[in-house]
């Protein structure tokens, strides 16, 4: 196996820190980089799907999901699953299905909208911390895949910014759209932090969220811990900001 | 600017937007973005590279300055390698920069007309390429981009000529063989081949050679040469297009294989494994899951599904198993699992013959 150093070693580390193997392999249809099922007892190997979309930066992907790997590995309680809780994500659709973008449209068309764009939010809620500290772990420890980096998180960017369009705040409520955008914003920021871009924020100053943003990067730099802790702790107090706590809750598989 | 200073401009609708981290539809509703975007890019980039950079956009036109720390000297090598390393938005006009000072350089001239033509710009790429070989008319690596050049531009005659000339410099140029073998594949098979033979010989760990070559032999009919010389060109590098390419590739091998042995009509042996896979699943369904990802993560590595030795064992399953074993077991558990799930192989017909004889159904 070819692979670049840094992301090699990230990967015997997760081999080892975990006791399971690590399978690679590529996929097609995907609309992120990468798909990911961590090991358990009747999976017994990590896999990591590569888009084939994003084979020319595989090193930089793998080494992503490797960090997310460790992040979820490290937390002393087990392996954290954020588990929506049926009930309650189902209200916040009703509710959003209703608000004045979505309910000029046919019932069932907003409420299937409305579905996508709550799921979303809490995934992207779930997901951004981790990516922050993978983004900001692969800038520390693996300089050998910078300018992958700068590939993949200008790309994850470009598609973030997508959500400024004028069509999508046709139909996304207003809230949902906010928060979503908020998210995204964070991790503009910090990418502008590590690599000195300012272009990447210019989306959301021009929206007025550069100060929102600054706050939650601030409580994501305040959390103490390490990897796995720190991803929860920073996951529920955005939640608590962003109001989407209730929504979801943690439970912990054995590792 | 001082006479130590680099100055370039062009219209900002050449500049790649695509670069920039964000979406070019929102970019286009504000121009005043693109604008901040765009310098940002620039200054990003001289910052990297150290001294003092500016970038004005007026009526439509980036104007770039930079005064590098340690002078202009070294510009050439500083251009040169932000092409090599893909950065086309600040290498391409560095180096032209270089060449309006330098009009005859030739590692500039290469460089440069490599660079356009990996972009497209095939008509400019040849004009600095053509002008290469006339300064040099040794060269080969100009001869061999100016055909590669000429076959973009759709000019195959052209391009033939000029790798010609190039291994008549070189005869032991491997990528001069592996860019003529493209273009004789298309009009002169057999000589493709063996073109394609000589590039996978001297281009030993060049995985686009190995992968010519293997497809070169499955497009002659040889099959049972191609699958391992494809199968080494997926080891050099996995996680690439070409050894994409190269599985699916190897997976229309394995197929035509399987059914040539046994003709069009369903196989018996496989219907029979689909078979026992259904009563499995359905005496065990907490089988069904763990078998069925084990043999997908065995799968990665390859599975010889025409030989009939029982040479795969599995964690999950007590025994030995052949690989058109497993692979109906595994074709029989993602479709239980997600009917819509595509599990690389078409045993559709085996499935579904099972699923009528089978008392479970």
């Amino acid at each position: 196996m070819s692979l670049n150093p840094d992301a090699s070693r990230l990967i015997d580390l997760v081999e080892k820190q975990t006791g399971y193997r690590v399978t690679l392999g590529t996929t097609e249809g995907l609309a992120t980089d990468a798909q990911m099922i961590s090991a358990s007892a009747s999976h017994p190997a990590h896999l990591i799907d590569i888009s084939t979309r994003s084979l020319a930066v595989a090193d930089y992907v793998t080494a992503v999901q490797c960090v997310m790997l460790l992040t979820m590995w490290s937390h002393p309680r087990g392996v954290p699953q954020f588990e929506p809780i049926e009930e309650r994500v189902d209200q916040a659709v009703r509710e959003a299905a209703q608000s004045p973008r979505l309910a000029k449209y046919p019932k069932e068309a907003a409420a299937k909208t409305a579905n996508s764009l709550v799921t979303g939010l809490l995934l992207q809620l779930r997901s951004t911390p981790s990516e922050l500290i993978a983004m900001e772990y692969i800038r520390r420890e693996c300089p050998s895949l910078h300018r992958q980096q700068s590939d993949t998180v200008n790309a994850v960017l470009r598609r973030n910014s997508q959500g400024l369009k004028p069509e999508v705040k046709e139909f996304a409520p207003a809230e949902i759209l906010e928060k979503s955008l908020l998210l995204s914003a964070v991790v503009a920021l910090l990418w502008g932090q590590i690599s000195g871009s300012t272009a990447a924020m210019l989306p959301y100053k021009s929206i007025g969220l550069d100060t929102k943003a600054e706050e939650l990067l601030a409580d994501f730099r305040a959390v103490p811990g390490e990897l796995g802790e720190r991803s929860q702790a920073v996951v529920d107090a955005w939640a608590e900001k962003l109001q989407l706590l209730g929504l979801y809750l943690w439970t912990f598989r054995p590792k | 600017m001082n006479s130590d200073s680099l100055t370039f401009n062009f219209p900002i609708s050449d500049f790649d937007i695509s670069k920039l981290p964000i979406d070019p539809a929102v970019l286009k509703q504000d121009p005043e973005m693109l604008r901040e975007a765009i310098s940002d890019y620039y200054l990003g980039e001289f910052r990297g590279m150290g001294g003092d950079a500016w970038v004005t956009i007026t009526d439509g036109v980036v104007n770039v300055a930079w005064v590098p720390v340690s002078g202009i000297d070294g510009l050439e090598e500083h251009g040169i390698a932000l092409l090599k390393r893909g950065d086309y938005a600040l290498g391409i006009p560095l180096l032209k920069s270089v060449l309006a000072r330098a009009l005859g350089n030739p590692d500039v001239l290469l460089n440069l007309g490599m660079a356009l033509s990996d972009q497209g710009k095939t008509g400019e790429a040849i004009d600095l390429l053509e002008r290469l070989v006339a300064l040099e008319p040794h060269n080969v690596r100009g001869w061999n981009a100016l055909g590669v050049a000429h076959s973009r531009n759709k000019a195959p005659e052209a391009a033939e000529e000029a790798l010609r000339r190039s291994l008549q410099l070189d005869p032991a140029d491997g990528y001069a063989h592996r860019n003529l073998a493209s273009i004789l594949m298309r009009s002169a098979p057999r000589e493709g081949l063996e073109h394609y033979r000589l590039a996978a010989e001297l281009l030993p760990d060049d995985q686009n050679s190995q992968f010519g070559y293997g497809l070169a032999l499955l497009k002659s009919g040889d099959s049972d040469s191609a699958d391992p010389v494809l199968k080494r060109s997926i080891e050099m590098a996995p996680l690439t297009e070409i050894a994409e390419m190269a599985r699916t590739a190897r997976r229309e091998i394995a197929q035509k294989s399987m059914r040539s042995a046994g003709g069009s009509a369903p196989r018996p042996d496989a219907i029979m494994y689909c078979l026992s896979a259904i009563q499995l699943f359905a005496a065990s369904p907490e089988l069904r899951k763990a078998v069925t990802f084990e043999i997908a993560l065995l799968g990665r590595g390859g599975l010889d599904i025409n030989s009939t030795d029982q040479k795969y064992s599995l964690k999950s399953l007590p025994g030995k198993f052949s690989g058109l074993q497993l692979v109906s077991y595994m074709y029989v558990g993602m479709k239980e699992l997600d009917p819509g799930s595509d599990p690389g192989i078409d045993l559709s017909g085996e499935y579904e013959q099972a699923r009528q004889i089978s008392p479970e159904q």
